[in-house]
């Protein structure tokens, strides 16, 4: 999702550089997030 | 001990929990300041007043190449709609689709609101509009790092101190994008440029391949 955000963002911002997505967001916090709800066995909804 | 945070973001349903606390933080003190003026909100953000707020992604990535804000996002969309009911016109304007658009004089916030940059990209890919023949009138202009506009882009600001609104009854523009409801109980010159917008809406969320909604982080 957010690479697609990003996309197009850039293409109407007409901007010249595209950073790899780890430029633009710090992922940290998701990804322990992440880890933590899928060692608990989480499902959307549940 | 808790960490003290402090956090500013408008009203959703996606932050309603934290607001109302339903939703706690752990290990966290966080106080939340919402505000749903997005342009002092947004100015709260560059100023450093609190330590985490939702800021517009546009200036973010205008900004990254300099990184002069001092911000760092982290990719948590706290808002998501679609945008065709944001594209107001005068009715007066002769507009009857998003492609009589071209040449002609269309009002937004900033060139980097949220919402306009959406409704740009929704009036070019699923319309056909050509962007490059618009003129765009920006109510606020934006100094953002060394960020210049493309040699294409025809951007003019508004005469100081009238309303995009105030302007687009005048016909002194021909459309507006923007986050205020100018319809459909406003003035009675203006009407939305996609009367049937739920069903535009319906139909570009069923198609696929594509990213289908406004984010702002």
């Amino acid at each position: 999702m957010q690479a697609k955000a990003v996309e197009h963002v850039i293409k109407r911002l007409d901007l010249k550089a595209t950073p790899p997505l780890s430029k633009i967001f710090d992922f940290s916090l998701a990804r322990k997030v992440l880890a933590e709800i899928q060692s608990k066995g989480w499902k959307p909804g549940a | 001990m808790a960490l003290k945070l402090s956090m500013t973001c408008g009203l959703y349903d996606p932050s309603q929990p934290l607001i109302d606390g339903r939703v706690t933080p752990r290990d966290i003190d966080l106080e939340i300041h919402v505000n749903s003026d997005d342009r002092s909100r947004q100015r709260d953000g560059r100023e450093g007043k609190f330590d985490i707020a939702e800021f517009f992604t546009g200036i973010y990535m205008a900004d990254l190449e300099q990184r002069t804000l001092g911000l760092t996002a982290i990719p948590i969309f706290v808002k998501r709609m679609f945008r065709h009911s944001y594209i107001y016109i005068n009715r007066h304007a002769g507009i009857c689709s998003p492609k009589d658009l071209n040449g002609k004089r269309v009002g937004l916030q900033t060139w980097f609101t949220t919402t306009a940059l959406w409704a740009r990209g929704i009036l070019e890919d699923e319309y056909g509009a050509d962007l490059k023949s618009i003129t765009w009138v920006a109510n606020w202009a934006e100094k953002i790092g060394r960020w210049q506009p493309p040699p294409w882009l025809k951007l003019e600001p508004a005469p100081q101190g009238v309303k995009l609104h105030d302007l687009l009854i005048a016909a002194n523009i021909d459309a507006g994008i923007t986050t205020e409801t100018w319809a459909p109980f406003g003035h009675p010159d203006i009407d939305f440029l996609l009367p049937d917008y739920a069903e535009q809406e319906r139909q570009y969320f069923k198609r696929p391949a594509s990213f289908r909604s406004n984010t702002r982080s």
